[in-house]
């Protein structure tokens, strides 16, 4: 029987924009030997832009058709260490190659695909410099298969039991800022 | 109860994959949800216009297609039911439905009310073919939740068989409630422990016996179920009981101070003993002996 993870394209673009800052920092540094700066910035551009894009997207179908669980949060616990461990174990050690043939271009885009296949079979999308930039925290929901919560709580208080949410992913939900949710 | 009334409202569906029961929720949009409601407003409309309070389900009786029933949640028989409606956290489904629609042994709707209290109303289901109707490919991209539509595409029921509280569950369609519960089944793999236990309420009579060929016959079993669940089992009598199996001619014998049903009257025995096998002699002719599928105590 086939299965999916529902909403596999957003997804990927989650994970595409968990790699945002790493497709900046190659811009600002650029492939001089293999690639000019205006197509590279083209393509950290689209690489940047359209996975927000389509985040933003979900986002707002997921509003329009109210798209929303009650999760059962008794039992989760914060990730806060998930934004150093995303740093130092995929940003810098990408990011401090340094490219002077073709070759090497070729193996750096390879060992992208790489961490976003492994990325992605671990269900990490979650992690995502804009939502903490935003101020989203992120808890997993043991309950849940260990899915994903992100909210601007700083802390979910022990007599919340249930938070109505909006869904990303079939694994990610966002509790959304000014967003009215029933009782 | 006003549409408001509800906290949330989310949609569900148990299937049976490779021999394995998956539960999953499904995303839906608010004009499911507003099905889903009004299915909720009709089953309880159905329900409460029947005259009467609410009987207690037994296995052992034959029932109409709409009924006024109702069981406890914590009965032992209704394990599986017990576990979807304490269920923390439901998965949200992972699997192509285009390829299980018809692989779906029930649907289920979970109700939460703003005061705290949930329901999980459940259905068999009956026209579920063609129940995906998607959006477009390009919107189906980032929002897959489901549409209601107004041809024959897809059609929710009516309203639900039965619907899972707290403590008890409220029954409308016995059928739809045997068949989802698996109450047949279950009932017959605990059997003969339940049997055995009928010792310590009738002493008279060796349900020991008994227990070995109840936990091989669906009949003999659901009959056990209905006897265990009457409150009146101790002031039986062991002489009216022999009186009325030797009435009914139902063969028995007494070992050691307890009765013993000859083989082939075991399941008329549990009839007695269940209210449901009786004579009427009404000709010169010999008695009529009766069994009642469906039975109903006036006096």
């Amino acid at each position: 029987m086939k299965s999916n993870e529902g909403l596999p394209l957003i997804k990927l673009m989650m994970l595409l924009s968990s790699m945002a800052p790493l497709f900046i920092l190659i811009g600002i540094k650029g492939f001089d030997h293999v690639i000019c700066d205006k197509y590279l910035w083209i393509a950290v551009s689209f690489l940047v832009v359209i996975p927000y894009l389509f985040i933003w997207l979900r986002i707002y179908f997921s509003k329009k058709s109210n798209d929303t669980f009650l999760l059962d949060v008794s039992e989760t616990k914060t990730n806060r260490e998930y934004l150093f461990t995303y740093l130092i174990t995929i940003l810098l050690p990408l990011f401090s190659v340094t490219i002077t043939t073709n070759r090497e271009f070729v193996a750096m885009i390879s060992a992208i695909f790489f961490v976003v296949f492994v990325l992605w079979n671990m269900n990490l999308h979650f992690i995502n410099i804009l939502f903490a930039i935003l101020g989203y925290r992120v808890y997993t929901i043991d309950s849940y298969n260990c899915s994903v919560l992100l909210t601007k709580r700083t802390r979910i208080p022990s007599n919340i039991k249930e938070l109505k949410v909006h869904r990303i992913s079939n694994s990610v939900f966002i509790e959304l800022k000014n967003y009215k949710y029933a009782i | 109860m006003p549409f408001e009334d509800f906290r949330s409202i989310e949609f569900g569906i148990c299937s049976i994959i490779d021999g394995q029961e998956i539960i999953a929720l499904i995303p839906i949009d608010d004009s499911v949800r507003q099905s889903l409601y009004e299915m909720h407003e009709t089953f309880y409309n159905t329900y409460l216009a029947i005259d009467g309070n609410p009987l207690l389900f037994e296995a052992s009786e034959k029932y109409g297609q709409d009924e006024k029933l109702t069981i406890p949640l914590n009965n032992q028989n209704l394990n599986s039911l017990n576990n979807l409606y304490n269920q923390p956290n439901i998965p949200v489904s992972n699997l192509v439905l285009s390829e299980i629609a018809n692989k779906i042994t029930y649907y289920f709707a979970v109700f939460h009310h703003i005061n705290g209290a949930k329901q999980i109303a459940v259905r068999r289901p009956s026209q579920f073919k063609g129940l995906l109707k998607k959006h477009n490919k390009l919107i189906q991209l980032v929002d897959d939740t489901l549409k209601v539509v107004v041809d024959d595409i897809f059609k929710l029921d009516i309203d639900f068989d039965f619907i899972i509280h707290e403590l008890v569950i409220d029954i409308l369609h016995p059928t739809g409630f045997t068949f989802i519960a698996n109450i047949e089944e279950e009932i017959l793999r605990t059997a003969a422990d339940a049997t055995r236990l009928l010792t310590t309420r009738i002493a008279f009579v060796n349900f020991n016996y008994l227990a070995n060929y109840v936990g091989h016959s669906k009949a003999a079993a659901k009959l056990i179920a209905s006897i265990k669940s009457r409150e009146d089992l101790e002031r039986t009598s062991m002489e009216k009981l022999i009186a009325k199996c030797q009435s009914l001619n139902v063969l028995i014998r007494v070992e050691n101070e307890q009765i013993v049903p000859e083989d082939n009257s075991v399941i008329h025995f549990l009839q007695i003993l269940d209210r449901r096998e009786y004579d009427v002699d009404l000709t010169d002719d010999n008695p009529e002996i009766f069994v009642a599928s469906s039975r109903k105590k006036i006096s």
